[in-house]
């Protein structure tokens, strides 16, 4: 039986290291998709490269991919995702693509959010395209948000595609909700998105 | 249960657990309580063992895991810097109630899985990236006018985007050429039923029949020979 085991053992190591190796052979395929401008390849290389076991920090590339394809909701769901697994593994570009996504996306708490650190860290040509998303965002929340959108939020929040831009919505709940002088669903937003 | 701070080779619950590693790993384990125990994997080319961030936090009976920094690393109750292949550990602790080696079995795709997240991501694929990310930095799409979320998403991806591919503009073409048929058979039977005259037999008839009256390409073919 000991030796079974141990038989068992030795064939689970040596398959080990060969599906990490696999994960960094898609994570590169992807970086040079999208190098390339091909973001369907680019973003099935990231999303294999994850599945079989790439770092967390790949989920940053998955949401500027996205970014890149249009899909700002999707990526704003996969950049809340990043930024819970792999914090530490951001930068101010792929900082401003989560920007962007928000922007895109009509997040606004979230642009404010991001752009504030960004408006810091960010070189030239970002701080000035990050610029014009802050104005925008600050127009809007200079006005108490209304219940009507807090509560978009919720209804987004319900029929998002994965629990990340699930997670997303709900915080941006919670951020709107903040502005308001009733905390309008505020410990709910933040009860659901724990 | 003691936080990892406190946790002395004394003060350390007893875990009962015998680690098999890879020959190419290293793993240093850090009983944590009766049911975890905390495992640094190495790369064994490397002269010394470093701590290259990916550690893991593995339960006996559940397959979470979370990467922070081993901060002490005992083997038993006396500390150790590694642990060769083979090597294990004994503590004495009936409450686990694991067999030893269906625990191997739990650790050793976690190590896999440890492998992968303790390696960075490559210099070349960070360049890549970076040379991607910078190119044609994309601009926020002119708004001028913000509005708050709506409860349903608005559509993305189609429109006129959509009519600079190549493949969109072969269908608009088809779209095209399918229209003006349509449009020019329309204003050829139009044409027919204005020169058709009311007396001539087929006013009033079917399409079909007014074109037979009118129309000289519904000739009888000629039979064959």
């Amino acid at each position: 039986m000991t030796r079974f085991v141990l038989l068992c053992c030795c064939v689970l190591s040596t398959l080990a290291p060969a599906q990490a190796g696999d994960a960094n052979t898609h994570v590169l395929a992807g970086a040079r998709a999208f190098r390339a401008g091909d973001w369907a390849v680019a973003l099935v290389e990231f999303r294999v490269a994850l599945k079989l076991g790439a770092p967390a920090s790949v989920r940053w590339y998955e949401g500027a991919t996205l970014a890149r394809s249009g899909r700002f909701e999707e990526a704003v769901g996969v950049f809340e995702l990043a930024f819970e697994t792999a914090p530490n593994e951001r930068d101010p570009l792929l900082d401003y693509y989560r920007a962007l996504a928000c922007f895109e996306a009509r997040l606004w708490g979230c642009v404010l959010e991001v752009t504030t650190g960004l408006e810091r860290t960010g070189g030239p040509r970002i701080q000035q395209q990050v610029a014009s998303m802050a104005a925008e965002a600050k127009q809007l929340l200079s006005a108490e948000p209304p219940r009507e959108a807090i509560d978009a939020c919720f209804t987004r929040a319900s029929g998002a595609s994965s629990p990340s831009l699930s997670r997303a919505w709900l915080r941006e709940a919670a951020r709107l909700g903040k502005r308001r002088v009733d905390r309008f669903r505020v410990d709910e937003a933040e009860r659901a998105s724990k | 249960m003691l936080p990892p701070s406190q946790l002395t080779p004394e003060s350390a619950p007893a875990v009962s657990v015998q680690v098999l590693v890879p020959p190419q790993l290293a793993v240093e384990l850090v009983p944590r309580s009766c049911t975890q125990v905390l495992i640094a994997v190495h790369d064994d080319s490397q002269p010394e063992p470093q701590l290259n961030g990916g550690s893991l936090t593995i339960s006996a009976g559940c397959t979470g895991w979370y990467s922070r920094p081993a901060r002490a690393v005992h083997f038993g109750r006396r500390p150790v810097r590694r642990l060769a292949f083979g090597d294990g550990m004994r503590c004495a602790d009936s409450s686990l109630p694991m067999r030893r080696s269906w625990l191997l079995m739990l650790l050793l795709p976690q190590l896999a899985f440890a492998q992968a997240d303790a390696g960075a991501v490559p210099d070349e694929v960070r360049q890549l990236m970076k040379e991607g990310l910078e190119r044609d930095l994309p601009s926020p799409s002119p708004r001028g006018k913000a509005e708050w979320p709506q409860p349903e998403p608005k559509k993305q991806g189609v429109g006129p985007t959509l009519k600079n591919e190549p493949g969109a503009r072969r269908v608009e073409a088809l779209s095209e050429r399918v229209r003006n048929e349509a449009s020019s058979r329309a204003s050829a039977v139009a044409e027919e039923r204005r020169t058709v005259p009311d007396n001539q037999p087929g006013v009033g008839q079917s399409r079909t029949r007014a074109a037979k009256a009118v129309g000289p390409q519904l000739k009888p073919k000629p039979p064959k020979p």
